[in-house]
């Protein structure tokens, strides 16, 4: 094993991933070899030192702390409704997003049925750009449970306001 | 292949179990908290965040896949966070130089609480204070990929391929990156290190 060798093989000899054949013969270049035994005894020290450095200590309290918070979160936003709890113009676009998405799913659907909806299809794309960071903005819709359960809601979604929605977005 | 420990914990959290949550909240929050002290250099801001870490686990954790590890996901989200917060003092930094230091409830500069030294001579204690405060020193001016990537290596339990993973890197990548920074370390504590 040569100088350069012996040094590449430092963090593997340090961190225990050195093959025994490997780190025998580190350790006898070591004993060989004044600057690369010195360089090794920094090294290691180094490490030591960092490794062994105090740690912050947490407040005890941080984890009923966090379970705290929790709470808090939970309680400002019940699992089930707390959409109703948004403002109605961004339900509304909330409303218009998904029901822009679940469209522009079925025309793509449409649309390989050699169906001549490109026009439709291109507008529905370009109000999605215009509801992306309204999109963007909406936890619930990464995991798209709402379009699956938007029949669940309670009290429910006025279908007839998504329907008018979707004309609006056609009709413009 | 049977869930490691962590993950088995995290599987019930996505039932929404808290006692759960609360567990594998008290493997982790100390790293956690380090991870990002070493990065924002205020311990008050340093549990701030890392408290906002561990709900976004809570509210993200029907994300969570059992085929990923626990500590790869949590310290991932806990970097992508520093970041977004190192991120955001950067555009604010007139402003926070501006602000006094944070202080306690009796007017007192916040100190650093660290675990107890042990017991050493007056001499060895100055000395290994000393070089303390460097080691310190010397993690800070590491770049943030170098820093990150000690603090994992420290976490006795994360191999290269986990902190791969968390960087985001390769795993040659990644041995480089360890390399330089304990490079950096050797060269910056050489003069503080007993011969």
């Amino acid at each position: 094993m040569n100088c350069q060798q012996c040094q590449e093989n430092f963090d593997g000899l340090l961190d225990g991933r050195l093959a025994t054949p490997d780190a025998d013969a580190a350790r006898a270049h070591f004993a060989a070899c004044a600057a690369c035994g010195a360089a090794w005894r920094d090294y290691e020290a180094a490490w030591k030192a960092f490794a062994s450095a105090p740690e912050l200590e947490p407040s005890s309290n941080f984890v009923a702390r966090v379970m705290s918070a929790l709470d808090a979160t939970e309680r400002e936003q019940p699992a089930s409704g707390w959409i109703l709890t948004w403002p109605r113009f961004l339900r509304l676009g909330a409303t218009a997003a998904v029901t822009a998405i679940a469209v522009s799913v079925a025309s793509i659907g449409l649309l390989q049925k050699d169906v001549n909806l490109a026009m439709l299809d291109q507008r529905l794309h370009q109000d999605l750009l215009t509801e992306l960071p309204v999109i963007q903005h909406l936890e619930l819709l990464k995991d798209l449970d709402v379009i699956r359960h938007l029949d669940q809601l309670s009290p429910p979604v006025d279908m007839e306001e998504i329907e008018m929605l979707l004309q609006e977005i056609l009709s413009t | 292949m049977p869930l490691d420990p962590d993950a088995e914990l995290m599987v019930k959290v996505r039932r929404g179990s808290r006692a759960a949550f609360e567990t594998l909240m008290t493997k982790y929050h100390k790293p956690v908290i380090n991870m990002i002290f070493q990065s924002i250099s205020d311990p008050v801001e340093a549990e701030d965040l890392a408290q906002n870490v561990f709900l976004q686990i809570w509210k993200t954790r029907s994300r969570y896949k059992p085929t990923a590890k626990f500590s790869t996901w949590l310290f991932t989200i806990a970097r992508n966070m520093c970041l977004n917060e190192v991120r955001r003092r950067a555009r604010h930094r007139a402003e926070s130089l501006d602000q006094p230091p944070k202080e306690t409830a009796d007017g007192t500069e916040q100190p650093l609480q660290v675990a107890d030294p042990t017991a050493m001579s007056a001499d060895d204690a100055a000395l290994r204070g000393e070089l303390h405060k460097q080691v310190e020193a010397a993690l800070r001016t590491l770049p943030e990929v170098q820093r990150t990537a000690m603090m994992l290596l420290r976490h006795k339990e994360m191999p290269y391929e986990d902190i791969a993973k968390v960087l985001g890197c390769s795993l040659s990548a990644t041995k480089s990156i360890i390399h330089r920074a304990r490079e950096t370390l050797r060269a910056r504590l050489k003069p503080y290190l007993r011969p």
